[in-house]
């Protein structure tokens, strides 16, 4: 595999099709393949059950489709990081939504969402075990949180934040669920936050004031 | 969510900033973040609003760990082959790739 640098990557992979470009396509193929199988091995515990055929298969498909977005990208690189780190970014987001995919696969919105009143349980402690009066601070924190969740946000808003926070789903599958782009939920969700930070701070709230009453 | 989570998501709701960058822009600079990372060398300012992205999102922190572990093993020329990633998965026993053939075969 020949060593390249920036520039000789950008030249090959931009000029007319031919032999020198077919190699290189070749060897960013497979940089591609080795790097998405690295970053499936980091998350083979999400894979049990999946044999070596498939997720040869599986990582093969992730690097062709990586290599088209590269190829259609190639303009956006601006040669300030090395070209493998840049297109290795474009494998790794492809494998790390289907990984995500493959997690949230059978959970709705709606399901999970029915949910939510549980998901609180576990942040108040062990009743037997915390002191009643600390119980009923967390009891009267958790509340008012949620209290400004359902009264301040919007609901798209309110359904982005139980999603990702509360529930914590992945930035995509919620996005996908609310027909929206990962990054138009980022917006979204730190609209919320800002809305959020700013209700409790209007009641003189400090993150330190809130943490005390769930520190052991 | 345990305590642990909730205590992290509090933290992260009064760590919000007016000018945040976004998954686009963290997207954009993300390779440039990892190779001076790798290389040591210091980002200065421009380092800050990446991490605080990277704080409040989770599946760019789950991009940028991957990237940067392959980026930091082809940086040490230690960047496995396929075979040798593969062979930490199970093969599929041969009697379930006869089975797949035949069923492939019969449709």
């Amino acid at each position: 595999m020949a060593d390249r640098s920036n520039d000789d990557w950008l030249q090959t992979l931009s000029e007319r099709p031919g032999e020198a470009q077919a190699e290189a396509l070749q060897d960013l193929r497979d940089f591609l393949l080795r790097a998405v199988l690295v970053y499936i091995s980091l998350h083979r515990g999400e894979l049990t059950g999946w044999s070596r055929q498939a997720i040869h298969h599986l990582a093969e498909d992730l690097a062709q489709e990586a290599l088209l977005d590269i190829r259609a990208h190639l303009d956006t690189f601006r040669g300030e990081s090395k070209f493998t780190t840049w297109a290795y970014r474009f494998v790794i987001n492809r494998a790390a939504s289907e990984l995500r995919r493959q997690r949230y696969q059978n959970q709705s919105l709606d399901r999970l969402r029915d949910e939510e009143p549980a998901v609180f349980q576990a942040v108040l402690g062990d009743k037997d075990k915390v002191d009643p009066e600390q119980l009923a601070e967390r009891r009267y924190y958790l509340a008012l949180l949620r209290e400004i969740v359902e009264t301040e946000l919007s609901e798209r808003q309110r359904a982005a934040f139980i999603g990702v926070h509360w529930q914590g789903r992945s930035m995509d599958d919620v996005a996908a669920g609310l027909g929206l782009t990962r990054n138009a939920l980022y917006k979204l969700l730190h609209d919320a936050r800002k809305r959020l930070r700013a209700r409790l701070q209007a009641r003189h709230l400090s993150e330190g004031d809130i943490l005390a009453a769930f520190q052991d | 969510m345990d305590r642990q989570h909730f205590i992290r998501w509090l933290e992260h709701i009064y760590a919000t900033g007016e000018g945040e960058i976004d998954c686009e822009q963290l997207q954009a600079v993300l390779a440039v973040y990892v190779d001076e990372e790798i290389a040591g060398r210091d980002l200065g300012s421009r380092a800050a609003p990446i991490r605080a992205h990277l704080a409040q999102c989770p599946d760019c922190a789950e991009e940028y760990e991957g990237l940067r572990a392959v980026a930091e093993l082809e940086a040490r020329g230690r960047l496995p082959q396929v075979e040798e990633s593969l062979a930490q998965f199970e093969e599929t026993p041969a009697s379930e790739v006869e089975e797949t053939i035949r069923v492939v075969e019969s449709n």
